[in-house]
Order: C-alpha cells, then sequence, then structure tokens
C-alpha cells in the first residue's frame, strides 16, 4: 500500500483551526520532529493568524463588510397617476 | 525584573507570545487563556529573573510548560496540541527569528491584506478578528463549512505567499 502524501500546508492550516483528525496530527508531529522549514511555516501561518485576530492588520478594518448585503427591496411599481380632471387646478 | 520592565517587555512580545502559544495549541481561544497564565506566572517569578533577560526565550520555557500541564484540559477541549517532544522545537523557531523578522512580517501581511477584495477581507475579519465559527459564516453565507474552510485555507494561503515574496523583494534587508 502506498502511503499517503500529506499536504503539510493544509494540515497546518487545520492544526490552527482546531481540527486536526488523530491521523493528521499524528503525520504532522513527525513530520515537524524532522523538518525544521515545516516548523518554520508553522510558526510564521501561526504569527499571521495572531496578527489577524489581534486587529494587527487595520486594512481589513476598513470597509470590510460584516453582513452580506442585503438583497434590494423590490418596490412596488407605483403606477403613474393619471392627471385627473381638476389636478393642477386651484380649487379653491 | 522590575514591574514596569514586565509590563512593557509582555506589551512589546504580546503577538509572539501569543503566536507560539497558537502554534503549539492550534486554537487561538485557548492560547489566549494560556497567555493570561503566562502573564500571571511572569508577575510571581519576575523578582528571580534578570532585568535585561531574554524575554522571549523565558517566555518559550513558561509556554512550553503550561501546554504540557494543560495538555488534558485541551483534550477537553477537542484539541490536539502538538507532541510533548516538539513543542521546544516550535517554540525556539520564535526566538531565533528575531524581533525585527516579524516585525517585517506584520509589515508585509498590512500590505497584502491590503492588496485583498472586499469579500476576502471580510471573510478573514469575520473568523480571525471576530471569531466568528466557521459553521455561523457558512450558515450567512447559504454555504457549507467544507467551503468556508477551503475558501480561508486558499486565502491564507495566498497571503503567505505575498508575504514571503513582499519579504524577498530588494532593498530589504
Amino acid at each position: 500500500m502506498k502511503p499517503i502524501r500529506w499536504d503539510w500546508d493544509f494540515l497546518i492550516h487545520r492544526h490552527l483551526a482546531g481540527g486536526l483528525t488523530e491521523d493528521q496530527a499524528a503525520a504532522l508531529n513527525a513530520e515537524l520532529a524532522g523538518n525544521p522549514a515545516l516548523r518554520r511555516r508553522l510558526a510564521e501561518l501561526a504569527f499571521e493568524q495572531a496578527a489577524l485576530a489581534a486587529v494587527e492588520v487595520p486594512v481589513l478594518n476598513e470597509s470590510a463588510p460584516l453582513l452580506k448585503p442585503r438583497k434590494p427591496r423590490k418596490r412596488a411599481k407605483r403606477k403613474k397617476r393619471r392627471k385627473s380632471e381638476g389636478d393642477g387646478h386651484d380649487l379653491n | 525584573m522590575r514591574e514596569e520592565t514586565l509590563v512593557r517587555n509582555l506589551l512589546q512580545y504580546k503577538r509572539v507570545l501569543e503566536a507560539m502559544l497558537i502554534a503549539m495549541v492550534g486554537d487561538r481561544p485557548a492560547a489566549e487563556d494560556l497567555y493570561q497564565e503566562m502573564a500571571i506566572l511572569m508577575t510571581r517569578k519576575r523578582e528571580g529573573v534578570d532585568e535585561d533577560c531574554r524575554f522571549i526565550a523565558w517566555g518559550r520555557r513558561i509556554a512550553v510548560n503550561l501546554v504540557r500541564d494543560h495538555r488534558k484540559r485541551l483534550a477537553r477541549q477537542n484539541l490536539r496540541p502538538l507532541d510533548d517532544e516538539i513543542l521546544d522545537s516550535v517554540a525556539r523557531v520564535y526566538e531565533e527569528a528575531g524581533e525585527s523578522a516579524w516585525e517585517e512580517r506584520l509589515d508585509a501581511l498590512r500590505r497584502c491584506a491590503g492588496l485583498l477584495p472586499e469579500k476576502d477581507r471580510g471573510l478573514l475579519r469575520r473568523r480571525y478578528e471576530l471569531d466568528e465559527p466557521a459553521d455561523s459564516i457558512a450558515r450567512d453565507l447559504s454555504t457549507s463549512r467544507g467551503a468556508v474552510d477551503n475558501a480561508l485555507y486558499r486565502l491564507r494561503k495566498s497571503l503567505h505567499d505575498c508575504v514571503e515574496l513582499r519579504l524577498q523583494e530588494p532593498g530589504r534587508s
């Protein structure tokens, strides 16, 4: 049976989201133990996550919508008021 | 270490120490709790520490022990912290890189985030700054949790690639 080829970036992402399965956690731990470049990548991605969370990337705040925009309301079509007789005339 | 030095250091290195904890436990709220405990421990122990100690190194030792001590509690929160044997080697990356490297990374991250479309910035803000669960975002956007996770994964990856490119630009020391 061929060994699973893991996408390490994806596993780091899952780890930082608190969502690793047992198998994934075991694989990531084993790779981190022998791979300094992966340890560095984990540290960098965790740092970026901390910065995104700590409002240290102010550009995220500028006009970023919190909610999806509301659908435009359908306006009831107004019938054009016909000028009735007498409209525009001073009744007094 | 005097109290005012400790407070200054805690403020100055908060970002790095929190990132170290997030890397080890894989969860921001848990990392924030541990950071609070770390600050309390440092306050208790400050008198036995030199004024000019290497603060990140001191923080690393405390952080690693805290994660080890709280492994059971973290397991109850369905979190899988890194194995004890590699906690220290991951935490050391923060110490070895040097403070200026993290400052430069933060600056590059700000620039890269500024280039994102408004929709993507909104998603990052909801998930990371406001700490909104991916499930809740998915419901609101009428999509699946997996789709939100994938979108965040792609976004984080492209942001990281952009940051790496920025850091390699000529003229950077």
